[in-house]
């Protein structure tokens, strides 16, 4: 420990007082070099600079932003607060029926995509098919996920079942978003499949049941409540989804957004935004619940890692992988273990 | 010198995590403090630089009374009283230079933490700190890809790096083996010597704390049950802090054979 | 003694032990859930409208409207006795209730039917063809929409990431500066994820409005830009929620501020799952202002929206087909930055 001073690295001793006695043991690393990180942040920095003025944005519209976002706003406010006689009233109920209109044809796009999902799931799942339909269905799937659902909308859904509330769109909207849903949704289930713990899957092998045994009873009860809560969140997604179908003409908000923004009736468009932000956010709120309490059983567990499993099926395959990394439990638990 | 006046902590849930703690620690002192889990050893040391807010009582480290209340003047503490943990509490995914310049936070404007722009003697210090420890050549390694006993001594280098007048070291070998527990105790009490540092620690194993201690603190129920130098804490006085007999576990038995 | 040996065997359980049973739900529970069933039965027949028919294809028999409520009644009390015989639990009987429920209201209120597919299956069929006969040489004429939609989804999604990371770290109370302010964002934020895309996009045409070129990107780059703040500051606050709180406590005892901290600490430690949700939302972005192009805000959706308005279903195909093989491009390249980085 007393090793005398073999090196301090040049001019490390002569700028600063040392504050410390040298008894340095080992020399000081050569700093590794950062270009390749250099190089990175500067290409990001030359593409944004590049989409900027690729864009050819208008910053003087900017300029009027807040000015008409204060004055729209306070035409908006003037509309939600304003006394409810016959004509608003009717307002608002028109909101709230196109809003559950779009909740339904969410539900049903959602149910339509979670009936596919399940199979597709198992077939894309690298634990559970064989090679070859491995590969088809998992093309087929990210082919699906390429594909926006407002093209399944216009090129198929609307033609074929019509177009407006009355008329099929809102089945047509539901069937475009059922079909659409279908890449995302077999995807993260193929993925919870291919996470499954292996041992119930061993022994089950083990003790002579067939393929649809061990998918009964040794992989559904360990899937079924991430995909209960994939198809939940699915479900939200496509409330927002909706709006944008029901601007092409499948009814719900969406239809009624573009009528309104159409029009300039500020007052009624407040009240849709509101009926909007409700709608969503109680939507969300019983959604969470359930997911939660699929995931975590009955007694609510009030661990610090809560929201993960549930919101976080957000995307394809991004949250998952650093979420394991980032999980405190396992860091902690290996700490106590004495790692 | 720190010094505890009738101390009483309550935790929010309505636990007692002490109840009238009077201690007087000196400076330069090498105190170690046992009890049974639960005791209030982590309470104890955490109320020193407020991560636990003490609720009644009063406490001075140096010339300094301790205000929970004030986040400003508990900053201003906490650069002069460095902490140790039992799990290291390393940024695992930066490197082991970056976690050493944590402890420079105090004396760095924000806005070069936002940036990670250290001034050129903000690293002098922190490489002078690895030095010290013995792990310079991993300087720009990621910290997790160093063994458990390197770790602790990133987090003791951070903690350096501070120029500390108190290190506070909760539990710093639990998670460790007994070898390279030994070699980090004996990191911790050469620099507790060279550098004058009080130290206090925290420790469930009775022979360390007996091979490096100056002085032990016991403790049981959140109040101080024993105090006295190193030789006077023997085995019977020991199970008398512990209300039990010991055990193989109260000791670490392999001693460290290498350096 | 074979057969004794049996009896034995039979016999001895019921001397020694009582095997568990298992627990049986409350009936009274059911009974109340049974009640709940005939009430939304009873809503269904209400609401329902009598021109509206709920068709469900069963040998392609039209059942008579005011049928359907009690087809409902039927198949919520099957499923209820089903629930009570396999001992499932009343949380969970209650649950399948609900989704009959939903499922059948949801329905009705789109009319779902699939009878008619067979009969309007000639107004798809020439648009189909058109899709699957695309105009090739269009692709590349529409090249500088492709250019203009990719940097919109480029600046949104930085200015977006960027913005979300302030608001998820003002978000999350790991790194907030207290309990009141993590609310406050935390709800702010959720009103702006309840906003559809096409919501924030209408609005701030309408907010910005027309300038001499036309809407303009600026109008459709402000609604990606709400879309992305919505998704990052959701998804990274939570991920700061788990972030390992030993280097957070370790940066507190080193007198670090609560920015030191929180860039110091808790930063590197959500930075992949940040950089994750960047890709990820670039790739929404790429598809989604395909679709804002309906309401006018440039870039490849508003191409499209011009060939489908004059009915060039070849141009629109091939305008989709490059988008597909876009988003597949787009997909592979944050893979590969995926893999590169974490």
């Amino acid at each position: 420990m007393s090793t005398p001073n073999l090196n301090a690295g040049p001019g490390s001793t002569s700028q600063t007082k040392p504050r410390f006695a040298e008894d340095a043991l080992d020399r000081r690393p050569v700093r590794p070099s950062k270009l390749r990180y250099n190089l990175g942040m500067l290409a990001v920095g030359i593409i944004f600079i590049a989409a900027v003025s690729g864009a050819g944005m208008d910053f003087g519209a900017l300029l009027n932003l807040p000015a008409s976002i204060i004055q729209y706003g306070q035409l908006m406010a003037a509309g939600v607060f304003q006394a409810p006689d016959a004509t608003v009233a009717g307002y608002w109920t028109q909101s709230f029926d196109a809003m559950f209109e779009s909740v339904a044809i969410a539900w049903v796009g959602t149910m339509v995509g979670a009936l596919f999902s399940l199979p597709l799931g198992f077939l894309a799942a690298r634990n559970m098919s064989p090679l070859p339909v491995y590969i088809v269905v998992r093309f087929v799937l990210s082919v699906i996920r390429a594909v926006p659902e407002i093209i399944f909308a216009i090129a198929i859904m609307l033609p074929l079942f019509g177009f407006g509330s009355g008329g099929g769109g809102a089945l047509a909207g539901a069937m475009a978003l059922g079909v659409s849903s279908i890449g995302t949704l077999s995807k993260l289930i193929s993925e919870a499949i291919e996470a499954v713990d292996g041992g119930p899957l061993e022994s089950s092998r083990a003790s002579g049941s067939n393929q649809m045994q061990m998918i009964r009873w040794a992989v559904m009860p360990q899937v079924m409540p991430e995909v209960i809560a994939i198809w939940l969140y699915r479900f939200e997604v496509n409330i927002r989804a909706s709006a944008i179908l029901g601007v092409l003409g499948a009814g719900g908000i969406g239809a009624l957004l573009s009528t309104v923004f159409g029009a300039r009736e500020w007052d009624r468009i407040g009240i849709v935004l509101v009926v909007i932000i409700v709608v969503t956010m109680l939507v969300d709120q019983i959604s969470a619940f359930i997911r939660h309490r699929v995931i975590h059983g009955g007694d609510l567990r009030s661990d610090g890692g809560e929201p993960q499993e549930d919101d976080d099926d957000a995307g394809p395959s991004p949250e998952n992988d650093p979420r394991v990394e980032t999980d405190p439990a396992p860091q902690e638990n290996r700490a106590a273990a004495g790692l | 010198m720190i010094t505890f006046e009738n101390i009483d902590v309550v935790y929010p849930n309505g636990f007692k995590g002490l109840s009238n703690v009077n201690l007087q620690i000196n400076k330069g002192e090498f105190v170690a403090i046992v009890g049974l889990s639960g005791a209030g050893k982590s309470t104890l040391i955490r109320t020193v630089n407020g991560l636990v807010p003490f609720t009644s009582g009063t406490l001075t480290v140096g010339d300094v009374v301790v205000d929970p209340r004030s986040k400003a003047k508990l900053r201003r503490l906490r650069s002069r009283v460095g902490m140790i943990f039992q799990s290291f509490n390393l940024v695992t995914r930066v490197s082991v230079l970056n976690n050493v310049l944590v402890g420079r936070s105090a004396d760095t404007p924000t806005w070069r933490s936002l940036l990670g722009w250290y001034r050129a003697e903000d690293k002098e210090l922190a490489f002078q700190s690895l030095e010290r420890v013995g792990i310079v050549d991993k300087a720009y390694m990621r910290a997790a890809s160093l063994s458990g006993g390197q770790q602790q001594r990133v987090a003791i280098a951070r903690v350096l790096a501070q120029d500390p007048e108190v290190i506070l070291a909760d539990e710093p070998v639990a998670s460790l083996d007994p070898p390279t527990a030994h070699k980090v105790m004996r990191d911790l009490r050469r620099i507790q010597q060279e550098l004058g540092i009080t130290t206090i620690v925290n420790m469930h194993h009775l022979d360390l704390a007996r091979s490096y201690a100056d002085r032990v603190i016991g403790m049981r129920a959140g109040e101080v049950v024993f105090d006295g130098p190193v030789e006077e804490a023997t085995d019977e006085v020991i199970e008398q802090v512990y209300q039990r007999s010991l055990t193989a576990e109260d000791i670490v038995t392999a001693e460290a054979t290498q350096e | 003694m074979v057969t004794t040996s049996t009896a034995e065997r039979r016999a001895a359980p019921q001397a020694a032990t009582v095997r568990p049973e298992p627990p049986r739900p409350s009936g009274l529970v059911y009974l109340g859930l049974a009640g709940l069933a005939v009430l939304a039965f009873i809503v269904f027949w209400v609401i329902q409208e009598s021109g509206d028919v709920l068709l469900i294809p069963l040998g392609f028999v039209t059942l008579w409207a005011p049928l359907n409520p009690v087809i409902g009644l039927v198949v919520m009390l099957v499923a209820l006795a089903v629930c009570f015989k396999a001992r499932i639990g009343t949380m969970a009987a209650f649950g399948a209730l609900a989704f009959i429920m939903m499922s059948y209201w949801a329905g009705a209120t789109v009319g779902f039917t699939l009878l008619e597919i067979p009969e309007r299956w000639s107004n798809v069929e020439p648009r189909l063809m058109a899709f699957l006969d695309p105009n090739w040489s269009y692709i590349w004429t529409v090249r500088d929409q492709w250019l203009i939609t990719i940097s919109m989804a480029v600046v949104a999604t930085l200015v977006g990431c960027a913005i979300g990371l302030v608001l998820a770290m003002y978000a999350s109370p790991v790194s907030s500066p207290n309990k009141g302010t993590s609310q406050t964002i935390k709800a702010v934020n959720s009103v702006i994820r309840s906003i559809p895309d096409v919501g924030w996009a209408l609005l701030f045409v309408a907010f910005i409005g027309g300038t001499a070129h036309g809407l303009g990107p600026m109008a459709g780059i402000l609604a990606l830009l709400m879309f992305n703040i919505g998704i990052v500051a959701k998804l990274t606050s939570e991920t700061i929620d788990a972030v390992n709180p030993g280097p957070v406590e370790a940066a507190d005892a080193s007198g670090a501020t609560l920015t030191q901290r929180n860039r110091l600490a808790i930063l590197p430690q959500v930075l992949p799952g940040f950089v994750s949700y960047g890709l990820y939302v670039f790739e929404l972005n790429i598809r989604a202002s395909a679709a804002l192009g309906i309401v006018g805000v440039g870039g490849i959706g508003s191409a499209m929206m011009l060939q489908l308005n004059r009915f060039q279903f070849e141009n629109v195909a091939a305008i989709l087909i490059a988008l597909i093989v876009v988003v597949l491009l787009v997909d592979m390249f944050s893979m590969y930055i995926r893999r590169k980085l974490l």
